[in-house]
């Protein structure tokens, strides 16, 4: 039996998941989940997460949930490459902490913003959100500082997560050339993870597609 | 020393381990299980085992801490009134994870794990602020338990809860 990812692409923290099943270099059997129908509240789904987020990732009699967790099982069970998430434990933990910012910190500040454009008819954002996610991006900006990717000079699994949220917001038209490391780390990523145009950026922009489709005028 | 020394993002906690430098409360318990601990069962090594305890951990930061976070910082920080939707988030987010132990006495299996450790913070915290954890059987039970097994926890959480409860308190009459 073969590993299913339950997937919505304008997700990015689902993104994130097939990004880093990407470089793992493992198939995973894409299921969508579509949120805009509500089939995350479906009871099958339910049962199998309780928590109704995609991405879910079901290998074998084990399902896991939120996207930075599968990235590290997946690496940890299929990777080749062990420089995606070393076993070093200051290396894993550098790595780990861009994880966490990323669900704690960089992803919220983004949800903030669109998921009232998306779900719940806002039109507007407040500069009491774009402060925080700027901050958010300026953090980024200095973890990145001397590195090519966010955790040293290899690409690995964080650099997955935050690629996935990075685009998403990008392709809503936020502009993040102000954080010159940031921008030339996007490009970096899409050029070292393979198949990056179709499981990241498509979704991205239609994220982005979306978001803006729902904003007032002169928003961004 | 400047705390943004070490850690752009200037967050408690930050750890100095001889140099290294890390912050984000779960990397940190992570990085010290790895570096010193004597066997894996706090964060078991079969990556089964140990994607269910991160999964916790990721439960905790991203939607249980979060949600409460979301609900009192803003009243106790910035003297905003209580939000009834965002209590009601709270109540999802604790459905949730009161299902989560309907067969699993820790909060990722059978044992004690970090994923108990970070959760155990959580829900004290809310607990003193008054959050009623009444309607939760499982959470109450397993409170109960992280509370007798986790080595130190009196000296490492129960005394410091109380002291963040004096401190709300005066921010608060401080408003009046
Ligand atoms: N921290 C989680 C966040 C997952 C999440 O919030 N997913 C959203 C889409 S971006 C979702 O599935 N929402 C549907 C729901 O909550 O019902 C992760 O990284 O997987
Ligand atoms: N996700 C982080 C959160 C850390 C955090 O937000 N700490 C707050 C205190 S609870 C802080 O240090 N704030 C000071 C600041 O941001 O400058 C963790 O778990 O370590």
């Amino acid at each position: 039996m073969g590993v299913t990812l339950y997937h919505y692409p304008i997700s990015a923290p689902s993104r994130g998941a097939l990004l880093a099943a990407k470089v793992v270099g493992v198939d995973v059997d894409v299921q969508i989940v579509d949120l805009f129908k509500k089939e995350q509240l479906k009871a099958e789904f339910i049962k199998i997460n309780p928590q109704h987020t995609v991405p879910t990732l079901v290998d074998g009699d084990v399902v896991i949930w939120d996207s930075h967790a599968i990235a590290a099982y997946l690496a940890s069970t299929y990777a080749k490459d062990k420089s995606l998430y070393p076993s070093d434990p200051k290396e894993r933990a550098v790595i780990d902490q861009r994880l966490y910012f990323d669900c704690g910190t960089l992803h919220p500040r983004i949800r903030t913003i669109c998921f009232p454009v998306l779900f719940r008819g806002e039109d507007q954002i407040y500069d009491e959100h774009k402060t925080p996610l700027e901050e958010a991006l300026g953090f980024l900006d200095v973890f990145l500082e001397g590195n090519d990717f966010v955790a040293g000079n290899k690409l690995t699994i964080a650099d997955c997560s935050l690629v996935a949220t990075i685009s998403g917001i990008a392709a809503v038209g936020w502009n993040i050339s102000p954080y010159a490391n940031v921008s030339a780390w996007v490009s970096r990523c899409s050029l070292a993870i393979p198949g990056y145009a179709e499981a990241n950026q498509e979704g991205a922009e239609a994220f982005g597609k979306a978001v803006r489709s729902k904003l007032a005028p002169g928003q961004l | 020393m400047a705390i943004s020394k070490i850690n752009p993002q200037h967050t408690v906690p930050t750890i100095d381990d001889n140099g290294f430098h890390l912050w984000e409360s779960r990397a940190i318990m992570i990085y010290l299980q790895n570096q010193y601990g004597k066997n894996d069962s706090l964060y078991p090594r079969d990556p089964k085992k140990r994607a269910v305890v991160d999964q916790r951990l990721y439960f905790d930061l991203g939607t249980l801490y979060a949600r409460f976070a979301d609900y009192y910082y803003p009243v106790i920080f910035a003297g905003a009134s209580y939000d009834p939707a965002k209590l009601e988030k709270i109540n999802e987010a604790m459905d949730i994870f009161e299902s989560l132990l309907a067969n699993s006495p820790y909060a990722a299996g059978d044992h004690l794990t970090l994923a108990d450790l970070s959760l155990v913070a959580s829900i004290s915290t809310w607990e003193i602020m008054g959050y009623d954890l009444s309607p939760y059987k499982n959470i109450r039970s397993w409170y109960a338990k992280v509370k007798q097994t986790a080595p130190g926890y009196e000296e490492a959480n129960g005394k410091n809860v109380l002291l963040f409860k004096q401190l709300v308190d005066e921010l608060l009459a401080n408003k009046k």
